[in-house]
């Protein structure tokens, strides 16, 4: 079995994001079931295999137990590890090739902070034989210079290094950003206005710029992002910037997949990525051609 | 992070400052809290009801906070026409409290709560707006406390790498001044605290427990565990925790607080000459010509 943690801040796209894959694996032919296991959800477009809402929701805890929406949260998590028999079911109903998503809470300190999560991932891997990869999705809109951009792969990374899964880094909501970049343009345009300059032609720039800033998180260079960073802050950080920088790329986390929801070949790419993880289709291959092996 | 202390350390921030007679204000940021440690003279539960909201625009818990904390960034104007009529109160003014208490007097520090689940200020557009206005358009010296729990982080060193990669990328995100503060000092024995100064002074005693740990030995991008990832993490957080003053306090007892208000004194000094402010008032200027 196969299955994507999908991760990241409340509102950077998580349940929108389980839905475009599902809805793209119908296309492509590859199944995928989602299961939602946060138990303080408000609304998705997927139809879940499961709900952990089945089993307990943050709102019951919280009024039951007198408890705040964070140890309510903790609760829920916690219950999920203790009584594994919803768990057990959800596993036992699905067959050996499928493909499972895990639209996750958004807190932070679910991953950094408390066990239950590594405990979860810990027990789908070996008790379930779940092969299991990290999905890590961060709104475009927060990451747009130098500084937000080591911010967000510092953040994904406190994340990630707790559940020492292979993780994706996605950049999502790329398509606000066009918007942005667009309208920063006209502004700029109206601001120096001259009159050779036409609508077409600050419409080529905004999409040139936006191309720009994509591939700057999908190769990003690290001494420029050093360079930008020493004229953003003080002086004497500047050895943090290349060590930081360094480790991103050790870690090998400084790439982002920019991906929208409305644009179906980036939806395409992050399943073709998250497979290569995966290893998915190398494993269906086997089973499909067993000479192969 | 959530529970590691932070309303009890704004609590003992306000006490010791009006031991010290030092005037100062108190504000609540977190929609959610249920029973506040301090006399918040601000409350963003005053604004906004985080439960109405729950009901009207029919949002759970996180979309809740998220969404108060958006009504209130909204209306953050107020809250600064708000701090500079406290700043420009006048000596009579203040003299008229009768409790003879300097609470009144223009604050020399003023204090910001903020709610349990950090990345509904760390990862959202309102958090961002609060900090801006108050370092960027105000000028007001802004530094962040950020919060780490002693005994979580002693008990892992996986929770201690994340929480200070954590705190990292918050410098990065806002670029103004950050002290950690190590709290819960009370809570753990002697040693335990000298074990995280350990690691965070010496590369060898890092690297010796983090190997302890079966998750740190693949790196999550797919590749080994290498000796060159864990001392990449070490000479990173070691340069981080050279810029960055880190004091150990406990919110409980009190112990510690000394140091903290030294090195707020010192990181509002960093902030008045720092690039950052440097280039806000340049960009100031140039907007004007
Ligand atoms: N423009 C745009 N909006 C998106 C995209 N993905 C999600 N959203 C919106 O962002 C909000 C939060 O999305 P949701 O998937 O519920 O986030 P979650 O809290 O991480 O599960 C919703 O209003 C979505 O419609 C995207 O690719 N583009
Ligand atoms: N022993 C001890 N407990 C503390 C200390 N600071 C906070 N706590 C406890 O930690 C829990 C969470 O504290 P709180 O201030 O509400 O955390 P917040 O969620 O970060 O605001 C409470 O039970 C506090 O009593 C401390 O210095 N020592
Ligand atoms: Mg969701
Ligand atoms: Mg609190």
């Amino acid at each position: 079995m196969f299955a994507q943690l999908v991760m990241g801040p409340a509102g950077s796209g998580k349940s929108t994001y389980c839905y475009a894959v599902q809805q793209h694996g119908q296309v492509v032919g590859q199944t995928v079931h989602v299961v939602n296991l946060d138990p303080a959800a408000e609304r998705f477009e997927y139809a879940p295999v499961a709900d952990i809402r089945e089993l307990v929701t943050v709102s019951d805890v919280a009024e039951e137990l007198n408890l705040g929406p964070n140890g309510s949260l903790i609760y829920c998590m916690e219950y999920l590890l203790e009584d594994q028999e919803w768990l057990e079911q959800i596993i036992s109903d699905m067959a050996e090739d499928d493909y499972l998503l895990f639209d996750m809470p958004g807190q932070v300190e679910l991953y950094t902070h408390f066990e239950c999560i590594r405990q979860f991932v810990y027990l789908i891997q070996h008790q379930y034989q779940v092969r299991v990869c990290g999905v890590f999705l961060l709104d475009a809109q927060f990451l747009a210079d130098a500084a937000k951009f080591f911010a967000g792969s510092l953040t994904a990374m406190a994340a990630m290094l707790h559940l020492g899964v292979p993780h994706l880094n996605v950049l999502s909501k790329v398509d606000l950003l066009h918007r942005q970049t667009t309208e920063q343009y006209h502004s700029l345009g109206t601001r120096f206005e001259t009159p050779s300059r036409t609508e077409e032609a600050t419409a080529a720039e905004s999409e040139q710029a936006l191309d720009d800033l994509l591939e700057r998180f999908l190769n990003p260079d690290i001494p420029s992002l050093v360079a930008e960073l020493e004229g953003q802050m003080d002086a004497r950080y500047r050895a943090l910037h290349e060590r930081i920088g360094a480790l991103l790329e050790e870690y090998s986390i400084v790439q982002f997949f920019p991906y929208s929801v409305a644009d179906e070949d980036s939806v395409g790419e992050l399943l073709l990525q998250a497979n290569l993880l995966l290893q998915y289709d190398d494993e269906r291959d086997v089973r499909v051609h067993p000479e192969l092996d | 992070m959530a529970g590691s202390g932070k309303s009890s350390l704004v609590s003992r921030l306000v006490s010791q400052a009006s031991e010290k007679r030092w005037p100062y204000r108190a504000m609540n940021l977190d929609p959610a809290v249920r029973t506040l440690a301090f006399t918040a003279d601000l409350d963003i539960r005053d604004t906004v009801s985080y439960s109405r909201i729950m009901e009207e625009y029919r949002l759970g818990p996180n979309g809740a906070i998220l969404t108060a904390l958006n009504l209130f960034a909204a209306q953050f104007e107020r809250v600064l026409e708000y701090i500079e009529q406290e700043c420009t109160r006048t000596e009579a003014a203040s003299s008229e409290d009768k409790s003879g208490h300097p609470r009144r007097a223009p604050p020399r520090y003023i204090f910001f709560d903020t709610p349990g689940q950090i990345e509904a200020f760390t990862w959202s557009a309102s958090g961002m707006i609060v900090t801006e206005t108050l370092a960027a358009a105000a000028e007001y010296p802004t530094v962040l406390l950020f919060v780490v729990d002693i005994p979580r982080c002693v008990r892992n060193v996986l929770t201690f790498t994340s929480n200070m990669l954590y705190a990292c990328s918050m410098l990065y995100r806002s670029r103004i001044p950050l002290i950690i503060v190590w709290n819960k000092q009370d809570c753990v024995p002697v040693d335990d605290a000298a074990r995280l100064e350990s690691w965070m002074r010496d590369f060898e005693s890092f690297d010796a427990e983090l190997e302890q740990y079966d998750e740190a030995a693949r790196i999550p991008g797919g590749g080994d565990y290498s000796v060159s990832f864990s001392r990449s993490l070490a000479l990173a957080l070691n340069e981080f925790y050279h810029q960055v003053p880190c004091v150990f306090v406990s919110a409980h007892t009190g112990e510690g607080m000394d140091s903290l208000f030294e090195a707020l004194e010192s990181a509002s000094d960093a902030f008045e000459h720092s690039e950052y402010i440097r280039q806000v008032r340049e960009a100031k200027t140039s907007s004007s010509d």
